[in-house]
């Protein structure tokens, strides 16, 4: 297994039996998976913007540990139109001088956009919907505008996910308690 | 002409029920007193949206004292212990305790309680077919609802003893949205005292204390629900420490429920027309005096609008 795999599969060119031993090996690495967030990074570098570089696999991670089971099958999707095949060249070449570039740009706080990281909410909460206004409001490339739509269209589905969940606790037939939360006291309101 | 056929076809339901030897009414008093008068335990499952919970439940009752010990066997330890006066959650992964006193809510196996004769105002109840469940020979019976507010059900009581042995919502095109069924059960003497152990609570958790008046007493109040829909509980609850906080209030009419999820509204966009991922849950969003909320439930959609449209905020007086 090698990084050239992990850039085709992050352009989506991999054969889907490849996909999947490429993510087993993903899952293995920590070291690789922080390399996958950096090629996505160096991404957002050369497509241009302001970065908004927030570790959702990590907060996602932690909250599917507490979800109940998941038994619905996922359909497998496969590539059959690989697109921008530059791309992969472009950051695998890239991502030695440009890491660089981003570490140092990373660590320079900029006023106009918080670093969303310092937003991700504790484990105990779900990802809140504040991050993706917040990347509609610096889009103003379509590219972005359209990371932004599907940043905002998965915040919603996790919303709606706790608030279901929720909900669920008080029906007779599941009841229990799936959602952490606390209390907050009546006086205060 | 037309009353006397009215008759006619009013008795055709009628005359399918004698043949049982249950009236309606019979059937959902069997039920009831089933769940709080007998001595059980078993195994059940709740199953939702391609998702899977599954629980054990204790229930001992004698001498007017009734007690019901849920756990869930997987997922984060959690417990239920419910009696007369109180229901007390045991939140092991997070160290907490917390008691609602004089709560209205009840679980699986107790679907059906008082008041009865809501149930039969709001759905008709049919009689099916015979079933099995958890091996044992259940009828099943089906909630049709009188009106478009809410869904149907259907529920196979174990014919011998009247407890619920499984219990399904029904979603618009009337397939089964979410099914609670047990998978084992015992009934009577045999039951073992296993259920009626208290878990030892460390001396580190917390514990919080839930009575009516935090259930009931709320600025914000739903003026037209649809029929037969009352409050069962309200909460306020915050996510995280410096989580701005949400109030939940839960309605519901003995079966289907609806809750509304009320925040005070930030700088945020608002999510536009937000949708569910579920298959059997529906929600609506609209905002109220600076406040976002959220209206859900696996109900028809006017249902969810009718309630929200009719939420009001009544600021109290600051100086009473």
């Amino acid at each position: 297994m090698d990084r050239e795999q992990l850039s085709a599969l992050m352009d989506g060119e991999l054969e889907s039996g490849s996909t999947q031993a490429t993510l087993e090996w993903l899952r293995k690495n920590p070291d690789e998976r922080q390399t996958w967030n950096e090629y996505h990074l160096i991404g957002d570098v050369l497509r241009g913007g302001d970065i908004s570089h927030v570790q959702l696999g990590e907060a996602i991670s932690r909250r599917l540990a507490q979800e109940p089971t998941l038994l619905a099958p996922r359909s497998q999707r496969t590539s059959e139109q690989p697109v921008h095949r530059y791309a992969r060249w472009a950051a695998v070449a890239a991502a030695v001088s440009v890491v660089t570039l981003a570490g140092w740009s990373l660590q320079r706080p900029n006023p106009a956009n918080p670093v969303l990281a310092n937003s991700i909410p504790a484990p105990t909460t779900v990802v809140t919907p504040s991050a993706a206004p917040q990347l509609a409001a610096t889009a103003p490339t379509p590219a972005r505008a359209m990371k932004a739509t599907a940043a905002a269209s998965e915040t919603s589905s996790a919303e709606m996910e706790r608030f279901a969940a929720l909900h669920r606790q008080f029906t007779p037939l599941s009841g229990f308690q799936t959602v952490e939360f606390e209390l907050s006291p009546k006086a205060s309101r | 002409m037309v009353f006397l056929l009215r008759a006619c076809l009013m008795l055709i339901p009628l005359l399918a029920w004698a043949d049982n030897g249950r009236s309606p009414e019979e059937w959902l008093s069997f039920i009831s007193s089933a769940a709080h008068q007998n001595r059980y335990n078993g195994i059940y499952v709740n199953q939702h949206d391609g998702r899977i919970e599954t629980f054990r439940v204790f229930h001992t009752a004698g001498n007017a004292s009734e007690r019901t010990h849920i756990f869930s066997l997987d997922g984060p330890h959690r417990e239920i212990i419910r009696t007369q006066d109180e229901t007390r959650y045991y939140l092991h992964h997070l160290h907490t305790v917390r008691v609602e006193k004089n709560s209205k809510r009840h679980y699986f196996p107790a679907l059906i309680e008082a008041p009865l004769n809501t149930y039969l105002d709001l759905y008709t109840l049919e009689l099916g077919n015979t079933g099995r469940v958890a091996g044992l020979d259940c009828q099943w019976l089906r909630f049709r609802p009188r009106d478009d507010f809410r869904y149907g059900y259907q529920i196979c009581v174990d014919q011998r003893t009247g407890l619920l042995l499984r219990a399904d919502s029904l979603g618009a095109d009337g397939r089964p949205q979410q099914t609670s069924f047990f998978t084992q059960l015992s009934v009577g003497d045999e039951v073992t005292e296993e259920g009626e152990v208290t878990p030892r609570v460390p001396s580190d958790w917390r514990t919080q204390v839930v009575t009516q008046s935090d259930i009931e007493g709320s600025d914000w109040r739903v003026t037209a629900p649809p029929p037969g829909f009352r409050k069962l509980t309200e909460v306020k609850m915050r996510f995280g420490k410096e989580g701005e906080a949400m109030i939940q209030q839960v309605y519901s009419d003995g079966l289907a429920s609806v809750s509304l999820f009320i925040e005070p509204e930030d700088n945020r966009a608002h999510l536009e027309r937000p949708h569910s991922p579920f298959k059997s849950m529906n929600v609506y969003h609209l905002d109220v005096n600076d406040h976002r909320v959220f209206v859900v439930g696996e109900v028809p959609p006017d249902t969810l609008s009718r309630m929200g449209q009719s939420l009001v905020h009544s600021i109290r007086s600051q100086n009473p």
